[in-house]
Formats: C-alpha cells, sequence, structure tokens
C-alpha cells in the first residue's frame, strides 16, 4: 500500500501536498532522480476534495468566492468562514510558509486563506516576490480548492489573472468608487 | 436502511457533488452500498472504478438536481436570483500534473526559486 507521507528532502510530505511543488523546487532539494520517482507517485494520486467557498461581504454587496485568487484592494471586507492567514511576514520566510507550512494547516482544515498586503512582503526582488507568491497560491487553491484572497496595492490587479477582484478607484475630484470583477456598485 | 425520502435523496446529491470516495459515503461498506443502490435505483448516480479505488459521481440527471440545489443555496446564502444558471461542474477525479518542465515566464530566473531550493534541500 502507497505511504500518505513521503519523505521529501528533509520534510515529511502528503501526496497531496507535493502535487503543490514544480519539478524544479523538487529538483533542487532531492536531486532530479528522486524528483521524478515523486512526480509519478503523485501523479497516480486522485484527490477528491469538494471545493471550498467564502462569503466576501464588503460596503454595498457579498460574493461568493470559489476556490482560486481573489483580490481586494482598498476595501474593507469580511471573509466567513473564518479564513486562515500565513504566520510568516517577509521575504523567504512568507513563500517558506505559503509553499510548506500552508498546505499542511489546509490538511489539517480547509478554510479560506487570506494574504494580507501581498505588496509589502518582500524586502528586495519584489515583483519577482509577488509573482512567485501568487504562483504559489494558484497552485495551493488547486490541489486543495480552497479560495485565497489577496489584499495589496491596485498594482496587483495588473499581476495577475484573478478571479474575483474589488477595487476602490478614485476620480480626479477625490471621489471613490467600487468595482466587483470590473462592474461599479453603489456604495449605501 | 428504510427507503429515502425526497429529503435523504436530495442531501445525498448534494454531499455527492463532485464525487466521493464509496468509503466517505460511510465507513460501514453495507451501509454505503446500500446509499449507492437506493441512489443508482433512481438514477442519480453512477460508480466508476480507478484501480482499486470506487468513486461515486453524478449521473446527468444527479447533475441536474445538483445544479438546481446550487441555485436555490445561492438565492438563500445571498437573498437573490443568480443572474447566470449555476452549472453543476462535476470535476473528473483529479490527477493533476506538475510542471513537467519548462517555466511560466514569471519564474524563469526568478531569484525567489533558487532561495526556496536551498532552503528545502536536505
Amino acid at each position: 500500500m502507497r505511504p500518505k507521507y513521503l519523505q521529501v528532502g528533509r520534510l515529511l510530505m502528503s501526496l497531496t501536498h507535493l502535487k503543490c511543488l514544480r519539478r524544479e523546487e523538487l529538483e533542487q532539494w532531492v536531486g532530479a532522480e528522486r524528483a521524478t520517482q515523486l512526480l509519478t507517485m503523485a501523479e497516480s494520486h486522485i484527490i477528491l476534495l469538494h471545493p471550498l467557498y467564502a462569503e466576501l461581504s464588503y460596503p454595498g454587496g457579498r460574493l461568493l468566492v470559489s476556490p482560486g485568487l481573489t483580490l481586494a484592494s482598498g476595501v474593507e471586507f469580511g471573509l466567513s468562514p473564518e479564513p486562515i492567514k500565513p504566520r510568516a511576514r517577509l521575504d523567504e520566510e512568507f513563500l517558506w510558509d505559503l509553499l510548506v507550512e500552508l498546505p499542511r494547516r489546509l490538511e489539517a482544515e480547509r478554510a479560506p486563506v487570506l494574504v494580507e498586503e501581498l505588496d509589502e512582503r518582500f524586502t528586495r526582488h519584489v515583483d519577482e516576490g509577488i509573482l512567485y507568491a501568487l504562483d504559489i497560491m494558484e497552485r495551493v487553491a488547486s490541489v486543495y480548492r480552497v479560495p485565497f484572497v489577496v489584499t495589496g496595492a491596485a498594482k496587483l490587479l495588473g499581476m495577475w489573472s484573478w478571479l474575483h477582484t474589488i477595487l476602490r478607484v478614485y476620480d480626479k475630484k477625490g471621489v471613490s468608487l467600487l468595482l466587483v470583477d470590473g462592474q461599479p456598485v453603489v456604495v449605501r | 436502511m428504510r427507503k429515502f425520502n425526497e429529503f435523504n435523496v436530495l442531501y445525498w446529491v448534494y454531499r455527492i457533488g463532485d464525487g466521493v470516495k464509496i468509503s466517505d459515503i460511510n465507513r460501514n461498506s453495507r451501509r454505503a452500498k446500500s446509499v449507492v443502490s437506493q441512489l443508482e435505483a433512481l438514477g442519480l448516480v453512477k460508480v466508476e472504478k480507478y484501480g482499486r479505488l470506487k468513486v461515486v459521481r453524478l449521473t446527468a440527471k444527479g447533475q441536474r438536481v445538483y445544479g438546481k440545489l446550487l441555485e436555490a443555496l445561492w438565492e438563500l446564502r445571498l437573498g437573490k436570483e443568480r443572474e447566470e444558471p449555476v452549472e453543476a461542474k462535476v470535476s473528473q477525479p483529479q490527477r493533476i500534473k506538475l510542471e513537467a518542465g519548462g517555466l511560466p515566464e514569471w519564474l524563469v530566473g526568478n531569484p525567489w526559486l533558487k532561495v526556496i531550493g536551498e532552503r528545502g534541500r536536505a
């Protein structure tokens, strides 16, 4: 019988978690030969998870968010059920948390994930860090079928192909407008 | 097990949704089989085998019922009708492939990939 957990370098990892990794990451950790073995095992592993949906309530409405990446910029919102957040804040600690620790937590408790202020998480190679973090989140969201809600500056909008977007924009007079998936909404 | 009423049927259609392992229906295999056979008799589910794994999935009829349930849930949760009809997307069991070589452009030469690589090395 195939073991549920595998030794991946110095990490103990489930087959489901293994599916979140790219070949290039694995090859650096365990070498090309072992990476191929692990990839073969991961590919034959079947995941049966219901998609997890979350309700995002913002001033003026609510949005049902599906598994994938949602951007919320410049807007206060509530998320239900209660989301989990990465514990580490900056640079490689943050990326490591997304790639290694967060999937472990999702195996214990599937919940929406809230990643706050993504554009302030890197002290160097900022754009590369944001893109790598988004790439990891997309993989984890796809494997564990949970929604990720990311907050941060409006520049994040053009950096990824978001599933949903909630964005506050301002006109020249400073009047704000809320755009939900590109559509203006009336804020009561 | 006694015969299902409509509520039981709707409950199981919702629970099966995207497909479940037969052991997830009930750990007692006789009970699980009883549930599945009643739903099969109604033409709502079918059992597919993937090696030793048996997966219970909705038929086209089951998917239609599931779609209507999702519509109703949407209305209950948000208090309004959904503008576009909800499609019950019943996915295949996932065999997600890892990237078989060839990084996306945003990771080619990305310094963080190397940092994470060094950190995970045994």
